[in-house]
């Protein structure tokens, strides 16, 4: 992962972009957590909002492979298909867990 | 302890420590504290904690607030305009007309100081001048030398220089004494803006009784002044959003302000419309989302305020949802830098007043 690069597309200082990336993670995880209970409790609209917060903040910060997962689980849990997105919301907390490595390196 | 504010010293001088670093950092500390008449010291319990302190003089900032542009009325206010080109004359006398202002038109420069005593005389001055550079007889640098000649009553009389030369000529023309310099062809809308501007100061001078001369305005420090002074509304509940678009504006001049979802966005907005020039809106919101505040806001009947939806789908009717809602434009997320600054532009900079 090339922070330099994703920063500087933004327009940012690379210690600015690390600051955004860290916030990504907290709020990233926080949205996972809640995207995986809601997945439990069968709560297809909470699923959607809090796939839909990662799929924008994702988005925004140019993490684009994170974003289309997060867009896919998204949709799935607006269409009634649920069941199915559990693998890739492990698969997602699997990738923040590996990015948040990276940053402290 | 003091020790560690000593060059190349560290507490834990071994080779095998924790931490790394050479030891100079605090001595650095000290040495800029000690520069500016204070010091540095201590307080430390092993695997608990250290309290660091420093004292420095530092002088009083002056009193500087967000310059928020405050423009005067241009409506009513006298200007004597000097050109020797009829057309350019008629043109300007047009522009400055619309905006009910009252002109007198002059075709040479040597006119301008007995029109400005005549009607100082009839007790019906000149609240400002316009003058083209490039004249026979006297140019606009004679006129202007001329204007600011302690021998004659209008030291303060705003000034503005109209030039097809080059923004370099801004040094020149500021030595001569103008306070605003703009180029030609003139556009409507930054001619008000820079009379505004210049009318606005001459204004807060009066009333300190005290003459400075700031900096000479050209076409250049009115956009960068009216960046600074361009306040941004922007309802976005993620934070990670928030962060970005925040950083974006305000390194680029402008200034933000957050609101967390549709409904802190309507109260922030009405309570003080004054204070905001856009509103970014997202569309997705929790409590209240983008589509309801901005009908809330148009239906208390601001409907001047520019509203920029902040979409995530752009395939399913969304823009035409917004615009429908009362937004005057969309952006589809994720956000790009470019397309932002453009929609600023459009929406704030070259808004047509008439």
């Amino acid at each position: 992962m090339n922070f330099e690069k994703l920063a500087e597309d933004l327009g940012l200082e690379r210690e600015e972009y690390l600051e955004l990336i860290e916030l990504f993670i907290e709020t990233g995880m926080s949205d996972l957590d809640i995207l995986q209970s809601a997945i439990k409790e069968v709560n297809a609209e909470k699923a959607a909002n809090a796939a839909h917060s990662l799929k924008g903040a994702a988005g925004s910060i140019g993490l684009m492979e994170l974003s289309e997962t997060a867009k896919e689980i998204e949709e799935k849990a607006r269409n009634d298909r649920l069941e199915e997105t559990a693998e890739a919301a492990q698969a997602l907390k699997k990738k923040l867990g590996v990015i948040a490595e990276l940053l402290r390196w | 302890l003091s020790s560690i504010f000593t060059p190349f010293q560290q507490a834990d001088g071994s080779t095998t420590r924790r931490y790394g670093g050479i030891g100079l950092g605090l001595s650095i500390c000290k040495k800029i504290s000690n520069l500016m008449h204070g010091d540095v010291w201590a307080e430390s319990e092993v695997n608990k904690g250290s309290i660091f302190h420093f004292t420095a003089w530092l002088g009083k900032a002056e009193d500087k607030k967000a310059n928020r542009f405050e423009p005067v009325s241009l409506s009513g206010k006298k200007a004597l305009i000097v050109d020797d080109n009829q057309s350019n004359l008629d043109i300007l006398t047009h522009v400055l007309e619309l905006v009910g202002m009252r002109v007198v038109a002059l075709t040479n420069g040597e006119a301008v100081v007995p029109t400005l005593q005549k009607a100082l005389e009839d007790e019906n001055p000149f609240d400002l001048l316009i003058t083209d550079i490039q004249m026979p007889g006297m140019d606009g640098h004679g006129v202007a030398k001329q204007i600011r000649d302690p021998k004659y009553q209008f030291p303060n009389i705003p000034l503005l220089a109209l030039s097809s030369l080059m923004e370099q000529d801004a040094k020149k023309c500021e030595e001569a004494g103008f306070d605003g310099f703009l180029g030609k062809p003139i556009r409507r809308e930054k001619l008000y803006t820079m009379l505004e501007r210049i009318m606005g100061e001459m204004e807060d001078e009066g009333e300190k009784g005290e003459v400075v001369r700031e900096k000479i305005i050209t076409q250049y420090s009115v956009r960068e002044e009216m960046k600074c002074s361009v306040r941004i509304l922007l309802a976005e509940d993620n934070p990670v959003n928030q962060k970005l678009a925040k950083m974006m504006l305000t390194k680029a001049g402008y200034q933000v302000e957050l609101a967390n979802n549709g409904q802190e966005a309507v109260e922030k907005y009405t309570t003080s419309p004054e204070n905001f020039d856009l509103i970014f809106m997202d569309v997705q919101m929790p409590v209240m989302d983008g589509m309801e505040a901005t009908k809330a806001i148009r239906e208390k009947g601001f409907d001047t305020i520019p509203i920029v939806a902040l979409t995530a789908h752009a395939m399913n009717g969304d823009k035409e949802i917004s615009l429908k809602a009362g937004m005057n434009d969309y952006i589809t997320k994720p956000i790009k830098r470019e397309l932002v600054f453009e929609i600023l532009e459009k929406w704030v900079f070259n808004r047509e007043t008439s």
